[in-house]
């Protein structure tokens, strides 16, 4: 077996650290910078920047920030969000990021995948995949991604999966189950799979989904969006994942508590270094958009992999 | 008087990405040069070729240049060159990936890609992405090595489908074990070296490899 591998995720809005709930209502915790440092020193086996906003403004303001953390930490820097040319990847790949994830561009373009595992190697592209599980049954078909009209795989079903993209903003009427194996055919070398209910909350990660595409795939899947618990991590592995992703439960051990109206909805509610603004202040005020029940105890790396290794999970340890 | 620093020429081909190797270096206090000029290769002190992605496509972007010929020129007399991940396999004779492609022929052997997982062994994924040991051979002590002070068992980075398998097994530094595979991760004869994981990504102990090249 190989190892599994524990990477820290990063969301980033503009220059900072943020962490949202469902892709949604992000607090700004830190600079990107401090929490690689931390990760990397703490024994994080990878690191997973995702742009927040890149996509839906058709910017990539990440590059700088790569540039600077990849000069810090020796671990390998995917990078996602904003990737919509192959020239987007190059620049990526040369400000220091080892791999690139892409979502809306492939699932808008799908060659862009082959295009890019052909010409910069399967190893450094990751499929990212933004699932959400539908509450409905829809014949609805989405005019926005005419390429699948006559492909088997769209309309997901009520309780299937759905692909969102734009960082959570968008459905799409493509069922990620066959949406999965049909990057790997493109030439992804690995999947990185989130949830977009599971986000932020703590709740632990989504078990269906994750045995769904992660048992049936021929490449690494990284899973990401629920980890709140030591355990979950256990959990999340015997499910079929290689590699877990993971942001609030590490963020919020090494955020500092601030003091101030806003950040007083809940005792844990914390940051990192001194050089904040604001974040979402109205998301906050309406108590995180009426959902109150995030359930995340803080833990660190090191916790996180001796857990895993008491429980005879391979990983590495300092 | 200030020591000279230690001079460093990274082949650029248009392989990705350059940034990470090229810091590390600077970190340790080298003179980088990133260069895809063929008298500035054939008469560096130390080379270093990178890469990622197709063994067919490095080729053809060496050739492109006749760096092919730059790097050929360089090892006739005996000087450091590393490979790492696809630089590596560019060492060698030929490799599987795509069809049949002609190497560097540095380094005589194949570029072959990992056994499928099957029913007698099957929990593996190729490609092989992540953190692997390095295991010393029975036959070569790390001692005077491009692993010299390296402990058996150090973890590295690794991120790929193929891998080498030299026809001397005397080159053969390190294994490492991936599924039902056991290969080549680290080779050296005289001053050629090649890594198939990636020093520059893999921790201190990465930079550790590094530091030992620069001494070379």
């Amino acid at each position: 077996m190989s190892l599994v591998r524990i990477i820290p995720r990063l969301d980033i809005k503009g220059p900072n650290v943020v962490k949202g709930l469902c892709f949604d209502g992000y607090r700004v915790l830190g600079h990107p910078e401090t929490f690689a440092q931390t990760y990397f020193k703490e024994g994080a086996d990878e690191l997973f920047f995702q742009d927040t906003v890149a996509s839906l403004y058709k910017r990539n303001n990440l590059l700088e920030i790569i540039r600077r953390t990849a000069e810090k930490v020796q671990i390998p820097i995917t990078v996602c969000g904003g990737v919509r040319s192959l020239d987007d990847i190059k620049a990526l790949l040369r400000s220091g990021a080892d791999k690139v994830a892409i979502n809306t561009a492939a699932i808008t373009n799908p060659s862009i995948i082959e295009k890019a595992a052909k010409m910069f190697g399967s190893q450094c592209i990751v499929a990212s995949i933004e699932a959400k599980e539908r509450d409905f049954d829809s014949e609805q078909r989405y005019k926005n991604y005419k390429g699948f009209e006559n492909s088997e795989f769209i309309n997901p079903k009520h309780g299937q999966y759905e692909a969102w993209v734009d960082y959570g903003r968008q459905p799409t009427g493509i069922d990620v189950f066959e949406w999965s194996k049909q990057v790997v055919e493109l030439g992804a070398g690995e999947i990185y799979l989130s949830s977009v209910d599971r986000d932020g909350t703590g709740h632990g990660f989504d078990s269906n989904l994750v045995s769904e595409v992660a048992s049936n795939s021929k490449v690494p899947v990284i899973c990401s969006s629920g980890a709140g618990k030591v355990v979950h991590f256990k959990e999340v592995i015997e499910s079929g994942a290689d590699a877990v992703s993971a942001a609030s439960i590490f963020h919020y051990k090494y955020a500092e508590k601030v003091e101030t109206d806003y950040m007083s909805y809940s005792k844990e509610q914390l940051r990192m270094g001194s050089q904040i603004d604001s974040g979402n202040i109205e998301f906050l005020k309406s108590g995180y958009g009426g959902f109150e029940q995030i359930q995340v105890d803080p833990s660190t790396i090191n916790k996180v992999k001796n857990y895993l290794y008491e429980n005879e999970i391979e990983v590495r340890r300092n | 008087m200030p020591s000279k620093k230690d001079k460093i020429t990274v082949i650029d081909y248009g392989m990705g990405n350059l940034f990470n190797v090229v810091r590390a270096f600077e970190a340790l206090e080298c003179d980088v040069s990133i260069t895809n000029n063929y008298n500035k290769i054939a008469n560096a002190d130390k080379l270093l070729l990178p890469g990622v992605g197709a063994f067919e496509d490095g080729m053809n972007d060496l050739k492109a240049s006749n760096l092919d010929n730059a790097i050929i020129e360089f090892s006739l007399c005996e000087r450091p060159l590393m490979g790492i991940c696809l630089g590596m396999q560019l060492l060698m004779s030929r490799s599987e990936e795509n069809g049949n492609h002609i190497g560097l022929n540095l380094i005589e052997g194949d570029v072959l890609r990992f056994k499928e997982p099957n029913e007698s062994s099957s929990n593996y994924k190729i490609p092989q992405i992540g953190w692997n040991k390095l295991l010393k051979t029975k036959s070569n002590p790390w001692a005077g090595s491009i692993l010299e002070g390296i402990d058996n068992n150090s973890y590295m980075y690794f991120l790929h489908s193929y891998y080498v398998h030299p026809k001397d097994a005397k080159v053969v530094l390190s294994g490492t074990d991936y599924g039902q595979n056991t290969f080549c991760s680290v080779l050296q004869k005289n001053q050629i070296i090649g890594c198939q994981f990636h020093p520059e990504r893999s921790g201190e102990i990465g930079l550790k490899i590094l530091k030992n090249f620069i001494k070379l």
